[in-house]
């Protein structure tokens, strides 16, 4: 079999050893791999190279991906879909492994039905994909914002201020929720719940004059009022980065309280670095199931995690609904606002 | 001497608790009562004085930021605040005072000493912009921490194929930008002391898409030009170059400190006390050239500390 395999969407860690599993188990097979670059542009442009272990062996520690990704959309693109299928076939590729979020999961499903053989591996930061426990780069990136948050925690308390650190995560408020309860934040503001500024407000001026200092988190996609751009990526994403969240909230903290308030963002550096034990771990598990996939013929699927096995699951009930912080969880952020 | 205080002033550094630690642990040794004053020059006016044996100070070598806090008073600039402050020390008994921190609190310093109080600085900073002085403690950790949220952002990208300008605090200088921009290996750096051109940086660009570089970084001091305007300048040029940036704030002030920043704070506060001990003051305590030195207050403030050129120039070769 040859295998054509891409990474597409936002880049997290955890890509590389997926690539690098799903090279390792196709030898199981005596099967070829051939990389596409740049996520789905090189589908239809044709750039590509083929991957050996050779090539594969030592990226289990990179962050990023060695495939390089983009947010092309074929489906935004004028013949793009046909282009995809017609580059599949003048390489010989009998099935596809698209590694990505939830755009680059609707891509695939969408070449499924036109025919294409593709299987879905699934990568979020952001944790927000339904049917699977978690995903790889998760992880590593609340990893990331909780050193952050620990760092600001020495100037916050040096200074007597309150802190707001910004997280990633578009709709979904789990790095958020992660980030505060693994690094002992104050308050937690997550776009799933509408923002009392009131109640947070009381809470971080009890907690200022217990300990000194108070330090929040608040995940990117929180509502805020007057929104300072509407521009939107191919996929129709709002571009976060330039809503400025963080000032917004540090601006009502230190308006209704009148303690210095200083804010942060984490951005891109979430998205780097080598990634985790676990991340590693699942990556490798999910590339060497999306290749048994490949041979089963479970096509149009997923791989998932449920529990601590990876199964297969249908692309369709995996892209249909975003996966939000629920009510359980925010009670359980509730214990630890005293 | 018999009695003498510290305080820490000013933007917080990773190391100033091991100065702080330093300080009185071989105060005590030396047969020193060590009083610590609590949010820098404001505790001096508010008496905010508690007396610190070894013990208090145990657990902090490691731990980021100050626990005497700091501040950074305006109404200290004013005469009669200096001497209120000196009257508080003299009405504890205080003999001289330690002050650790950046060009702001040495500014402080040198007034209460040419008012006539025994005061030593030392140099605590993550704007390294002491004159006389190669390295201030929580500079090596402030560059570490930005070359670590810089190799980050390359992942990224490289992987997306874009040019990333990554801000990093410097409102006036640019030590903080320049040694983290080599050590990441920037393709440009901006500083405050140098001028903006943004033609080279097109120039530098275009040049690098020629030769197929996968990405570009730079890095940019707060004070040279501000990222996200950075990145309105570079797509004015080049609207199709995919520019992202990331502003890395205060991240870059806490965190536990490097190994350089503990040994110095520990050597600085070390050398403040026994100095007092001989009856000499009026400096500041840093590192040049491998050694501890004393520079005149006066200088230490005053005199304008220059980027070194030759990083700048290696920056250049280097992203060829």
């Amino acid at each position: 079999m040859k295998i054509g395999i891409l990474t597409g969407g936002g880049d997290c860690p955890g890509l590389n050893p997926a690539i690098r599993s799903v090279v390792y188990r196709a030898s199981d097979y005596g099967d070829e791999v051939i990389g596409f670059e740049e996520g789905w542009k090189g589908l239809i442009e044709d750039k590509k190279r083929p991957l050996t272990i050779k090539d594969v062996e030592e990226i289990i520690n990179y962050g990023g991906t060695i495939l390089y990704t983009s947010r092309t959309n074929p489906f935004k693109e004028e013949k793009g879909p046909e282009k995809v299928v017609e580059t599949l076939k003048k390489n010989n590729v009998d099935a596809l492994i698209a590694i990505g979020g939830d755009d680059t999961l609707s891509v695939a499903l969408k070449l499924h039905k036109m025919g294409v053989k593709v299987v879905g591996v699934p990568k979020t930061m952001d944790n927000d994909l339904s049917e699977t426990d978690y995903t790889f780069g998760f992880f590593t990136s609340v990893e990331v914002a909780v050193d952050a948050l620990n760092r600001l925690r020495d100037t916050a308390r040096s200074h007597k201020r309150i802190i707001v650190l910004e997280v990633m995560g578009r709709e979904a408020g789990w790095v958020a929720l992660y980030t505060g309860i693994a690094g002992g934040a104050d308050w937690i503001l997550i776009p799933e719940e509408k923002p009392d500024y009131d109640k947070m407000c009381a809470h971080l001026k009890k907690k200022f004059d217990e300990k000194g200092y108070a330090l929040v988190v608040v995940s990117e996609g929180i509502e805020i009022p007057l929104e300072a751009t509407t521009e939107v990526d191919e996929f129709g994403h709002t571009l976060l980065q330039k809503r400025g969240v963080h000032e917004y909230v540090a601006n009502v903290i230190s308006q209704k309280l009148g303690i210095s308030t200083r804010s942060a963002i984490i951005g891109h550096i979430q998205r780097g670095g080598p990634p985790t034990v676990f991340d590693r771990i699942l990556a490798t598990m999910v590339g060497v199931k999306a290749v048994d996939m490949l041979h089963e013929g479970d096509f149009g699927k997923m791989v998932a995690l449920s529990g601590n096995r990876a199964i297969a699951i249908p692309l369709e009930r995996a892209v249909q609904k975003q996966k939000l912080v629920d009510e359980e969880w925010i009670k359980f952020m509730r214990i630890f606002e005293k | 001497m018999k009695r003498i205080a510290v305080l820490t002033s000013g933007g917080d550094a990773p190391g100033m608790n091991a100065a702080i630690r330093s300080v009185v642990r071989v105060g005590f040794v030396k047969g020193l009562e060590v009083i610590g004053v609590f949010e820098g020059y404001k505790g001096l006016v508010d008496k905010d004085f508690k007396q610190l044996f070894p013990r208090d100070v145990s657990g902090l070598l490691e731990e980021g930021g100050t626990f005497l806090l700091t501040s950074r008073p305006e109404e200290f600039k004013e005469d009669v605040v200096q001497f209120k402050a000196i009257e508080n020390l003299k009405r504890e008994r205080i003999e001289a005072l330690i002050v650790i921190g950046g060009n702001g609190s040495q500014t402080g310093s040198l007034s209460l000493f040419k008012k006539g109080f025994p005061v030593i600085g030392v140099a605590s900073t993550i704007d390294n912009d002491l004159w006389g002085i190669d390295y201030t403690i929580g500079f090596d950790t402030a560059v570490n921490t930005a070359i670590e949220a810089i190799d980050k952002i390359r992942d990224t990208a490289t992987s997306h194929s874009r040019t990333f300008i990554v801000e990093v605090m410097g409102r006036d200088r640019g030590f903080l930008a320049l040694e983290a921009g080599l050590a990441s290996g920037a393709d440009i750096v901006l500083v405050p002391e140098m001028k903006f051109d943004p033609l080279k940086i097109i120039e530098n660009i275009k040049s690098g898409l020629e030769k197929k570089k996968r990405h570009h970084m730079i890095v940019t001091a707060e004070g040279a030009i501000h990222a996200r305007d950075l990145q309105s300048v570079i797509q004015s040029y080049l609207p199709t170059l995919d520019v992202k940036y990331s502003v890395l704030g205060y991240i870059e002030r806490g965190g536990a400190p490097t190994r350089f920043d503990r040994i110095i704070a520990t050597f600085f506060g070390a050398d403040a006390v026994s100095s007092l001990v001989n009856n000499d003051f009026g400096f500041v305590i840093g590192i040049h050239e491998n050694h501890l030195v004393h520079i005149p207050l006066e200088d230490a403030v005053t005199r304008y500390k220059e980027i070194n050129l030759e990083l700048y120039k290696i920056i250049e070769e280097v992203s060829v």
